[in-house]
């Protein structure tokens, strides 16, 4: 075998065409990492969004929260459904909770920014048991206070102790939460009865939230729903409901790969050329290699191999400079209405994919001028 | 001189068909992809900054989505001084069948049909015969071109929208003409007196789109109309269509700001494999351009020469990229094409002919930037260097 020396030396030598060929492959894969890295931030939210516990109820017909209303009646008939948990002085652990999103007018700006709304009932606490106040204190009902998740405090620029207009009314900020990095930490939580009286809805509700004894039960609940003659509802298990919420992301992960994809085709014929490019300065040194007694095959690897060289090197700093993107926090609409706060996620899976892709790359653009060394004839060429 | 000079950069770019062909098949496809990519956010960029929507104004319920603006209302905000012509809204989202899949989902947006063409964007080019026919017929519906091919459907198809709202109600549809390819290419038009008899939703509209004679009065209007309807129960809101637009914008902005880094990437990956050639042609050509030299060429016209190739190659890539891609956008908005998941997109933001000729400018454009460094390294070629090493 050709020593992988002589390849490295070679791709020193011609540093500046293996720098700019390397960078092609940099930035194709860095910007495939950042792609990814945002599919998978919302992805993430949506699927670690709900607990395994818990059935979210909707109106019949409905699949989000923003468009559902149901009544009293139909909430009361929720709560008292066999298998709904028991709290500690024997209330059903059921949520009755109205979801809106509102215009929030910036008086500075003069322009309107969507707020999402959530009216909660203290037992709300104990049905999302995720919730954690990280500042401040909870909410006391009737006093026109909320409390504001993570995303919100960032996205809003609100704190402890501001007041946020929403509507006509002024609330006042009584605590931030986090929820695990879900959904509910781009929410604003109030006290439902002050918010449908604000907003005229009082007695109706989008959703009720019923907590079970385990993810097993949640399931039987909703199987039980489901085929329930007298209460027509649409339920699903918490982290079906929010999972339903990232399937548009398929969409944009599909147009990830699209773009990708043909990104890499010009890197494959970046590559080619330069590897075209190398033979051609080299074919005294492949015809000395050929007398020396180096098979065609030992050669066509070794320059497939200083393909591979090119895409590893532009791949790893592609990766590296990608992944710079994680944590990194920004907001995004997903579904009809709703936004959600998320992070950019570099996965393990992100990176072996990235990785992969750049190596395929290397391959696929090295293959083709390395079997043209095949064909040189050594006496032709040192002539 | 100028057709010899063209016959030698011709000449020049024939030497090596391959590094030529390889060169201008990666720009090629770059310059198609990047043609794609801008022609999405350029079109969701123009809608947000539409001039000529600035006559338009939304109103709606101030503080909560999804509005509902009174139907009492409409006559009083609809006869304004200034108003020229207006509309309401409605959007009724639901599923084509039961099995309630995401790719089942549609939404109707239901408004006055006499004035569809006049009151919303995107409608331009909609067929005469088609609004004719929605008049004529109460429960019409006309049809996004996607929409139609989605569910294989033609005109006359009579289909059920289970729509999603309170209390659930499934409405019966007659498919009267097609909507032209665009924004609305996944979605239907159908008139409000049918939903109201439909639906026995008669209390209320999602907006009203007014059209107002100037952008003086536009503005003088909508903050009129805002400080009138602020305290009423339910309180209005009033904004431009662009505005409103941008709203909706924002949210999406961090996936357009994604899309922007990526399309600027494709630029910078190109210029690389533009410039990278160019440069190991260069390299391969220093005796040639010694020779050059020694027939009388300055180093201007050597450096002319090589960006002159650059720009060639990139133009005509470039030029053939983003014809391709017009022409597949075409064969898919006229029906020629089946309907896959690759091409689905392209019914909503279809790519024009003209898309043809950016391509040629920012192919040449790519040529001119990746040729600056390989040029100037020509231009400064040593006549005596060369000719020492042979010797």
């Amino acid at each position: 075998m050709i020593p992988l020396k002589y390849n490295a030396r070679n791709l020193v030598v011609r540093w500046k065409t293996t720098l700019m060929t390397a960078s092609g492959f940099t930035l194709v894969v860095a910007a495939l990492v950042v792609m990814l890295a945002f599919v998978a931030g919302v992805e993430q939210v949506c699927t670690t969004s709900g607990e395994l516990e818990n059935v979210i109820v909707l109106a019949k017909g409905n699949n989000d929260e923003v468009f559902s209303q149901m009544d009293t009646r139909l909430a009361k008939e929720l709560e008292n459904f066999p298998g709904v948990a028991r709290g500690s002085i024997g209330q059903p652990l059921a949520s009755r909770e109205m979801f809106l999103v509102v215009h929030r007018l910036l008086e500075q700006e003069g322009v309107f920014k969507f707020l999402q709304i959530r009216g909660v009932m203290p037992v709300a606490f104990e049905v999302h048991t995720g919730i954690d106040l990280i500042e401040g204190r909870p909410l006391r009902a009737s006093q026109s206070e909320v409390i504001i998740g993570k995303g919100v405090q960032r996205e809003h620029q609100l704190n402890v102790g501001d007041q946020v207009d929403i509507g006509r009314k002024k609330w006042t900020v009584a605590g931030v939460f986090t929820a695990g990095g879900s959904a509910f930490e781009s929410e604003v939580w109030c006290d439902l009865t002050e918010v449908a009286s604000q907003f005229r809805r009082e007695g109706v509700y989008s959703s009720v939230v019923l907590r079970t004894e385990s993810s097993e039960s949640a399931f039987d609940l909703t199987e039980r729903l489901k085929a329930s003659r007298s209460i027509v509802c649409n339920p699903k298990t918490e982290p079906e409901y929010y999972a339903k919420q990232a399937e548009q992301m398929q969409m944009l992960s599909s147009a990830t790969w699209t773009i990708a994809w043909f990104m890499g085709i010009g890197a494959i014929f970046g590559v080619m050329n330069t590897m075209f490019a190398a033979i051609g300065q080299r074919r005294k040194d492949i015809a000395v290699l050929r007398i020396m007694g180096f098979q065609a095959h030992e050669i066509l690897i070794s320059f497939l191999l200083e393909a591979i060289l090119i895409s590893i090197i532009g791949g790893g700093l592609g990766i590296a400079l990608g992944a710079g993107i994680n944590g990194f926090s920004r907001s995004t609409a997903v579904g009809g209405v709703r936004e959600i706060e998320f992070a950019f996620r570099v996965t393990e899976g992100t990176v072996i994919f990235a990785a992969a892709f750049s190596l395929g790359m290397g391959v696929l653009g090295g293959l083709l001028p390395a079997l043209s060394v095949v064909r040189i004839q050594p006496l032709e060429a040192l002539r | 001189m100028l057709y010899k000079f063209a016959i030698l950069v011709m000449k020049s770019l024939g030497r090596n068909k391959l590094r030529t062909a390889l060169t201008g098949l990666g720009v090629m496809v770059l310059v198609a992809i990047y043609a794609v990519v801008t022609n999405v956010t350029s079109t969701v960029k123009k809608k947000v900054n539409a001039q000529g929507e600035q006559t338009r104004l939304i109103v709606s319920e101030r503080w909560t989505m999804p509005s509902r603006v009174p139907l009492r209302y409409v006559p009083a905000i609809t006869g304004q001084d200034g108003v020229k012509d207006w509309t309401t809204i409605n959007f009724l989202a639901g599923f084509l069948d039961e099995s309630r899949r995401r790719d089942r989902q549609a939404i109707c947006i239901v408004t006055r049909p006499d004035n569809l063409r006049e009151m919303h964007s995107g409608l331009e080019d909609i067929d005469p015969a088609a609004v004719e026919a929605l008049i004529d017929r109460k429960d019409g519906a006309i049809v996004g071109p996607g929409l139609m091919k989605t569910m294989g459907w033609q005109v006359g198809q009579r289909f059920t929208l289970l729509a999603a709202r309170f209390p659930p109600v499934d409405v019966q549809f007659t498919v009267v003409g097609t909507l032209p390819a665009g924004e609305w290419s996944n979605a239907f038009f159908a008139r409000h007196d049918y939903y109201m008899e439909a639906t026995n939703d008669r209390e209320a509209v999602n907006a009203i789109l007014i059209e107002i004679s100037g952008a003086e009065r536009a503005k003088e209007l909508a903050a009129n109309l805002s400080l009138d309807y602020e305290n009423r129960q339910p309180s209005l809101k009033v904004e431009t269509e662009s505005a409103g637009v941008a709203r909706f914008a924002a949210r999406g902005q961090a996936i357009l700001q994604i899309i922007d880094g990526v399309v600027l990437i494709l630029l910078i990956d190109m210029v690389i494999i533009l410039s990278n050639s160019i440069s190991i042609s260069v390299r391969e050509r220093r005796v040639e351009m010694a020779v050059l030299k020694v027939l009388g060429f300055q180093p201007l016209h050597i450096t002319l020469m090589i960006i002159a190739e650059a720009m060639l190659v990139g133009a005509l890539a470039g030029l053939v990229g983003t014809a391709i891609v017009s022409l597949l956008s075409q064969l898919t908005v006229s029906g020629t094409l089946p309907l896959y998941n690759w091409n689905k997109f392209l019914l909503q933001f279809p790519v024009p002919w003209s898309a043809a000729l950016w391509g040629l400018l920012i192919g040449a454009g790519v040529g001119l930037t990746g040729s600056v460094l390989p040029a100037s390294s020509a231009r400064s070629v040593k006549v005596s260097d060369v000719f020492s090493r042979i010797a």
